[in-house]
């Protein structure tokens, strides 16, 4: 099959309301940043696929207003409704055709225009949960409870995955939130919706992210490096919370499977070296550990507790110190893949991982209930 | 220098209920949680959806009883921060989040903090309801424990017909 992969990758600055850019400038200057990255200009662009909310816009169809920033016009465009690191993945099957040579994938979200729960509630339907006032948080608290309730986990738990990439993440020069916290100061945030404290929860995150996919010929002739990716997998789970075992996530299994048998990859944890995942809430990372097959259904606490998934340990999982640290909506997906590039071709300056890295999983999920999931093997 | 424009968004709709979720929020009406049988796989479903979520099957709107109205709590959430900002006025509510021509429809805006939101597994249904418990004391709420409806006095077929779960 034809080689296909990643030559170059940015984000902007991420805070939780960048006062001084439109969402449109916010794109603009990540688009830029990205042709600087690979050395190219938007006339040698074949086609550019965008990924972002028009709730979280407040505008229908809300591409459309950007396709100047981005430097879509006069090309070939599609939209993603669904996090940047989606965009990723139609950009892949696009050029495994062999009709194009390269793609740019662009993805922004400037949740501060609004508020979380305004842009969540609106993703609920109109007749069993949006009349309920439920959120992103509300329903994460909700499945948080039957996990903790089925395996016997404690908030204890949940705050052991904050401590750990809020650690991680303090020493990312490109994150949100770069101070550590201890467990105490964890299990003494405010309540948001029990068990989930304001610690637990990522922060609230203006920012926007994109990366330049190409084939292997492109690459090797520009005498660009490639980040290839091995395989993908996505999936989708039922709506209605109600309907489904919230304990784990089918989809997120699902999706793994399709992206191991794709890249060939049989026993995760030995033959990745390390993963990027969406945590937007601490308990997602423990149950992801379980769907994604890296252990046991109830074990995610167990391999947090040995430190197999910390940084000096065989199998770190968010080096960058993940979502918890920063949470730029439709783009905390795309983000774990620049940060899963920076590792591998060894420019994440100051967390560089101590051991040599070859190949990662980079996760992103989209919905309530973590209903869908989206898992890429990447590898130099 | 940044300027920041501030006004918000007002969109009115009629949201058509279809022949299932309509006979549903009817039967919430007149104090029924009604669970519909699969024709297929005969699991019964409170809430229904169009199709069964098991096997597809298309459920039949008639295809359907009152089921009581206690069940396990499965699961809660205890929401205690503000997250939509301070309840406006009513008058806001109306011009801007329900403009008066859709005057039958309840001005939706959460509860003020503290309250839950709960999954409750009613007796006889294979799957579990999402719905609100407030206004009593939710350290009481714990998985496993049981609970009842209750129902607002005045109904006009819609999920916020059952006001709440309150333990038993």
């Amino acid at each position: 099959m034809k080689e296909v992969g990643i030559i170059a990758w940015a984000h902007s600055e991420f805070s939780p309301r960048n006062e001084g850019m439109s969402r449109n400038e916010l794109l603009y200057q990540v688009t830029k940043k990205v042709l600087e990255e690979a050395g190219m200009e938007i006339g040698q662009i074949d086609m550019v696929i965008s990924a972002s909310c028009d709730t979280v816009d407040g505008t229908s169809i809300s591409n459309a207003y950007v396709v100047d920033e981005m430097g879509a016009y006069m090309k070939e465009e599609s939209k993603v409704e669904e996090d940047g690191a989606y965009a990723l993945a139609y950009a892949y099957y696009r050029l495994l055709t062999g009709q194009y040579n390269n793609c740019l994938v662009v993805s922004h979200g400037k949740i501060s225009d609004s508020a979380p729960a305004f842009y969540t509630n609106m993703s609920c339907d109109p007749f069993l949960l949006r009349p309920l006032g439920l959120t992103g948080e509300s329903a994460a608290a909700l499945q948080a409870r039957v996990y903790a309730h089925r395996f016997g986990a404690t908030e204890e738990d949940f705050a052991a995955v904050a401590v750990k990439n809020r650690r991680l993440g303090s020493i990312n020069p490109h994150t949100q939130l770069k101070s550590p916290v201890t467990l105490e100061e964890v299990l003494a945030s405010p309540v948001v919706a029990s068990p989930l404290r304001e610690l637990t929860t990522a922060p609230v995150t203006d920012g926007a992210a994109a990366v330049i996919m190409a084939t292997g010929e492109y690459a090797r002739e520009r005498g660009k490096d490639l980040v290839r990716v091995e395989g993908i997998g996505f999936s989708q789970d039922l709506y209605y919370p109600g309907n489904k075992d919230l304990s784990t996530s089918a989809s997120a299994k699902a999706a793994a499977a399709m992206a191991y048998r794709e890249a060939q990859v049989k026993d995760p944890l030995r033959e990745l070296d390390f993963a990027e995942i969406t945590e937007q809430h601490a308990f997602y990372e423990l149950l992801l550990y379980e769907a994604l097959g890296w252990c046991g259904p109830g074990e995610g606490r167990r391999l947090l507790a040995e430190g197999v998934t910390d940084r000096e340990g065989e199998f770190p999982v968010n080096p960058s110190g993940g979502a918890l640290c920063a949470n730029p909506v439709m783009s905390a997906g795309l983000v774990r893949v620049v940060e899963c590039c920076r590792q591998l071709t060894g420019t994440a300056e100051g967390y560089q991982l101590p051991k040599p890295v070859r190949r990662a999983l980079a996760h992103a999920c989209s919905g309530l209930f973590l209903q869908s999931n989206l898992a890429i093997i990447l590898g130099i | 220098m940044s300027r920041v424009l501030d006004w918000d968004i007002t969109v009115p709709f009629r949201w058509t209920c279809g022949p299932v979720y309509g006979r549903f929020l009817g039967g919430l009406k007149e104090k029924q949680l009604l669970g519909f049988e699969c024709p297929r796989c005969q699991e019964v479903y409170c809430p229904p959806q169009d199709i069964c979520p098991r096997c597809g099957g298309d459920f039949d709107p008639e295809q359907c009883r009152p089921l009581g109205e206690e069940g396990d709590l499965v699961s809660f959430t205890v929401v205690e921060a503000n997250l939509f900002g301070p309840r406006p006025d009513d008058e806001y509510l109306r011009r801007r989040i329900h403009p008066a021509d859709l005057g039958e429809h309840p001005l939706l805006w959460p509860p003020d903090p503290p309250y839950a939101i709960v999954m409750v597994r009613l007796d006889g249904a294979a799957n579990n309801f999402l719905h609100l418990a407030r206004g009593e004391d939710l350290s009481r709420l714990q998985v496993g424990c049981r609970m009842r409806a209750v129902w607002k006095e005045e109904r006009e077929g819609f999920l916020l017909d059952l006001d709440r779960f309150t333990v038993l």
